[in-house]
């Protein structure tokens, strides 16, 4: 008797231990699942005057999804994207952009730039009749799989942060990204007629198709002006010996070298140069911008040209505007990645104000289809051609400056 | 004299390699765990001297040692709250492997907190920098450091492993825990010490691959490929054998990337452990494996 | 369509397409080898489908059929090739795999798309995932019962008695690695027909993390395990963050070592549960299991 209680109660407690770790883990699931729906439509820490302005109190407030990625590798960018988008909420509001009393209001929901979780979250706006639009995507792969959600469903979205060409695909799938492209090439062009350069060698990242298709621009850029091209050295994502490719680089005996590679790398580009002692002029691309980025390395990124679509010293009256509001929310000005956050929700709502009183998912999707020019937003007049935003005022060639990493205005050496 | 530099440029990455390889040899030939999470260490000794630099502002060498025993005392916790209590049931490799990737998982999440996510780098003056010409050659002085340390932290590790009573004890217990037991060794002991000594080298090598670059919380997860494929190719259960490899393929990708092609850097790599796995299996310099029965 | 069974059904596809998966590596590991290469496969299968769809206009159930052959081949020669290697080198020479795997993804862009990607341009309805998961259940079961099963699972026990008793060990393996090189195709397929777009990164190291975790936890001693496991670790994740941001990586982790150590075989243990009843009938009535679950065999321990 006493045997089988004491083995009983023994196999009983294990036994009961391993229920209770089910049970725990089951309700889990329950609660959250249930806990789910209330977060979801509302958007959160949001800096919106929705129930202040007059023209809120007549109108609606339309929802429009956002894809946020404050977590996963493109945290750091994703923060950043997603601080501009909500100033973007604030000032749209404010400004009563989208007219007849309407307000924007973010539905935002986290996907860490992961293709399969921004799908599934996609479609789960999307199922959202109340949601008109999307804004979403810094990474290419992500894109696709949202734009085959939002072509299923009919879902107007404008892709903000992936830059590989061809994204952009009317009737549905629109584009906000600055693309570095256009950027690269004018500063290919400028900065040789600026510094009377002669030869020029390439380093770039081979195995990312957007950054090869920006080292194609920096060396139509840099051909138009007449300099002579002696070589390209490749490196991969995973990029590990820096010195190696800077050596490879170094004996091609060019005046400049010209670096194309996503941040981590090309900051690692740029590094190895400096140790190295390259005297030649290093030339870096948009993927230098970012928090951190120049605190992390500053000796070396000091002086590295680079181009960007805005910065925030020399801004038009919309751009002054941005910079302010995003100060005193935030207490920092804003980089590229936040004006582009800012801008694509600028764009989504000056395409909500063609859209109609009420605006649906039909009519925001005309109304997106029929622009063909924005003004007045903080690239200055913005034109979009088969649904790509084009900001051709607006490109300048600018780099870090020391102490603090201010980005300024380039000036040759 | 491309060449020459090409090679020695082979050499440091490969040095930093081979430290990694042979922290994460010490654990996965001595005491057979597969632990995913060694690179996450890597990144955690970078960002300990990190901090140590930047929050309380003691010279590198200070902050170095700081912070490979951050990364030592972090493996050690890794450890006891994720695979001792697997030890302790006899839960096999398999189990290990899923334990190894919720450390990994959790810990890089923690890094990412730590960093906000965006790229640091030691400031400015705190590690020397420059670059010293022989004769056409440029060499970094970071360079230098990774050939010279990794010399001497492997030798030192080799020499502690098989010279030593704690070494041999650690081995020991790898091999055959109750064997061990029986002649009076202290397992739980032994694998705290493997775990303290290769949390310790993998986050020197950390700290080496980001010497003078700026690095984020994912940067150790490169140094957990190259790991594998050195430990694979020099040999199970040699910490010398491990070294090599670890060299061996930081020359090889610097060859290839140089005079062949860089895409294909990573299909020659594993291609050279898939080779050396079917046709050399005991690798450059391995022991003889014994299956029980 | 309510946003609530929008997501259900969407994490739902995505749990079926990762059970394929993970039946996958299911099958390697009935006969005690672990193996990363499902999620090759998967890429050979994906970009398959993928270029013969939009290359050669083929009919989708065509080219799947196609992939899926292609895979099962490619898994015999795998494990003709690596049937030499001991178990847990095999499992490394594996992981090499996948690594080559990308590397080829990446440089033969006009198969694959290159590092820009290709778009699929299918998506399989919920009814007809659940129809292919359905399918390789039948399958398996079909399997468990027949003498390849009992082959498999003598295998796993321990090789040499197997041998012994004259079970052709190395054959056995080679067919399993087959069937797992045929449902990785077939995982792969149905993975990127939810993706919608696929580049060399998305059958690469973080979905083969996911396909071993949702094995092993599901429970690695019987097939039902890979399904359950797929479905907690691919949609339990998706339900955690909504719930919360930052942190969410660490509650994953934290639940995988939670998971592992206080149920170690898995949620679905058929040992467990045999020993369950084992004791709940009494002290008297001893039945020693005949595996243990807590162990791994052989060279797995």
């Amino acid at each position: 008797m006493k045997s089988k209680r004491s083995l009983h109660s023994l196999t009983g407690r294990k036994r009961s231990r391993t229920a209770i770790v089910g049970l725990a883990a089951a309700l889990s699931m329950v609660l959250v699942t249930g806990c789910g729906s209330t977060d979801s439509d509302t958007s959160t820490a949001a800096p919106t005057e929705t129930s202040t302005t007059e023209e809120a109190q007549s109108g609606r407030a339309i929802n429009v999804g956002l894809l946020a990625a404050e977590t996963g590798p493109l945290a750091g960018a994703g923060g950043a994207f997603l601080s501009g988008a909500l100033i973007g909420q604030q000032l749209v509001n404010e400004t009563g952009l989208i007219g007849n009393g309407n307000t924007i209001n973010l539905v935002i929901q986290e996907a860490s730039e992961d293709p399969a979780r921004s799908a599934t979250v996609a479609a789960q706006i999307a199922a959202d009749e109340q949601n008109v639009g999307l804004v979403c995507c810094i990474l290419s792969p992500v894109a696709g799989a949202v734009s085959a959600v939002a072509n299923r469903d009919g879902l107007p979205v404008i892709l903000y942060g992936a830059t590989q060409p061809g994204l952009a695909q009317p009737p549905y799938i629109f584009r906000t990204t600055t693309m570095p492209q256009f950027a690269n090439e004018t500063l290919g062009r400028e900065l040789s007629e600026e510094t009377g350069l002669k030869s020029v060698a390439y380093i770039v990242m081979t195995d990312n198709e957007g950054i090869v298709s920006q080292s194609e621009s920096f060396k139509a850029g840099f051909a138009s002006a007449g300099v002579e091209d002696l070589g390209t050295v490749e490196i991969v994502a995973k990029q590990t010996n820096f010195a190696s490719a800077a050596t490879s680089a170094i004996a091609l005996g060019a005046e400049a070298i010209s670096i194309s590679a996503t941040q981590a790398e090309a900051v690692g580009m740029v590094a190895a140069l400096y140790d190295k002692n390259y005297d030649g002029q290093i030339i870096g691309l948009e993927t230098l911008t970012g928090v951190g980025v120049f605190d992390s390395n500053p000796d070396a990124l000091d002086k590295v040209p680079f181009p960007v679509y805005f910065l925030p010293s020399e801004v038009n009256e919309a751009g002054q505007r941005f910079v302010d509001a995003y100060n005193a929310e935030y207490g920092t000005l804003p980089d590229s990645f936040a004006a582009q956050g800012f801008n694509a929700i600028w764009v989504m709502g000056a395409a909500l104000a063609g859209a109609g009183v009420e605006p649906t998912r039909a009519s925001l999707g005309e109304s997106l289809n029929a622009l063909t020019e924005v003004p007045g937003t903080i690239y200055g007049t913005v034109k979009f051609e088969n649904g790509q935003m084009l900001a051709v005022e607006s490109v300048k060639i600018v780099s870090y400056s020391k102490p603090d990493g201010v980005i300024v205005p380039w000036i040759a050496p | 004299m491309l060449i020459i530099e090409q090679i020695i440029n082979g050499i440091s990455i490969g040095s930093i390699y081979a430290m990694f390889a042979v922290g994460f040899g010490i654990v996965f030939s001595t005491m057979q765990v597969l632990n995913l999470a060694q690179g996450v260490y890597a990144t955690f000794g970078a960002l300990f001297t990190y901090f140590a630099l930047t929050l309380i502002g003691v010279p590198f060498w200070l902050a170095a040692i700081l912070g490979v025993t951050g990364a030592a005392i972090l493996a050690v916790i890794a450890d006891q709250v994720a695979f001792e209590p697997l030890r302790r049931k006899n839960i096999g490799m398999l189990g290990a492997i899923i334990a190894s990737i919720g450390v990994w998982i959790a810990l890089e999440e923690v890094a990412s907190i730590l960093t906000d996510a965006t790229p640091i780098g030691f400031p400015s003056g705190s590690i020397p920098r420059e670059s010293i010409s022989i004769g056409g050659v440029s060499i970094l002085q970071t360079q230098v450091l990774a050939i010279s340390l990794s010399a001497i932290v492997i030798t030192a590790v080799y020499v502690l492993l098989h010279r030593s009573r704690v070494g041999a004890a650690i081995r020991a217990v790898g091999f055959d825990k109750s064997s061990a037991m029986i002649v009076g060794v202290n397992p739980r002991t032994m694998i705290v010490s493997a775990a303290l000594l290769s949390g310790a080298v993998t986050g020197l090598s950390g700290i080496l691959l980001v010497g003078g670059q700026s690095f984020n919380f994912t940067t150790g997860n490169v140094l957990l490929l190259q790991g594998f494929a050195a430990v694979v190719i020099g040999g199970y259960g040699s910490v010398l054998g491990a070294a090599l490899g670890g060299v061996l393929i930081g020359v090889v990708q610097t060859m290839s990337q140089s005079f062949i092609s860089s895409a294909f850097q990573d299909a020659i790599t594993f291609g050279l452990v898939l080779v050396v796995l079917l046709y050399f299996p005991r690798g450059l310099l391995g022991t003889t494996e014994t299956v029980r029965a | 369509m309510n946003p609530q069974t929008a997501l259900a059904l969407s994490a739902l596809s995505f749990a079926i397409a990762g059970s394929v998966l993970a039946l996958s590596t299911y099958i390697a590991l009935w006969t005690g080898l672990l193996s990363f290469g499902t999620v090759a496969f998967a890429a050979l299968g994906a970009f398959t489908t993928t270029f013969l769809i939009n290359n050669m206009d083929l009919n989708f159930w065509l080219a799947l059929l196609v992939s899926v052959i292609a895979g099962g081949i490619a898994g015999l020669i795998v494990g003709k090739v690596f049937i030499k290697l001991a178990t847990h080198w095999l499992a490394l020479a594996t992981v090499a795999l996948v690594l080559i795997a990308r590397v080829l993804v990446v440089n033969f862009p006009g198969f694959t798309g290159g590092s820009g990607g290709t778009v699929v341009p299918v998506k399989l309805s919920i009814w007809e995932l659940g129809l292919l998961l359905i399918f390789v259940c039948l399958l398996l079961s079909r399997l468990a019962q027949s003498k390849f099963g009992i082959a498999a699972t003598t295998t796993r026990e321990d090789p040499q008695v197997a041998a012994s008793l004259g079970v052709p060990v190395a054959r056995v393996r080679v067919i399993a690695f087959g069937i797992s090189g045929a449902l990785g195709a077939l995982g792969g397929v149905m993975l990127s027909t939810q993706l919608g777009y696929i580049d060399a990164d998305t059958f690469f190291i973080a979905l083969s993390v996911t396909v071993i975790a949702s094995v092993v936890l599901g429970g690695a001693y019987h097939w039902a395990g890979s399904v359950v496991g797929a479905a907690v670790f691919t949609g339990l994740p998706v339900y955690i963050s909504q719930f919360m941001t930052h942190g969410q990586f660490i509650i994953n982790g934290l639940l995988l070592l939670v998971i592992i150590v206080f149920l170690p075989g898995g949620l679905i243990d058929p040992v467990r549960w045999r020993r369950w009843r084992a004791r709940r009938a009494g002290p008297g009535k001893s039945s020693q299991p005949m595996q243990s679950s807590s162990t791994d065999a052989e060279v797995l321990s």
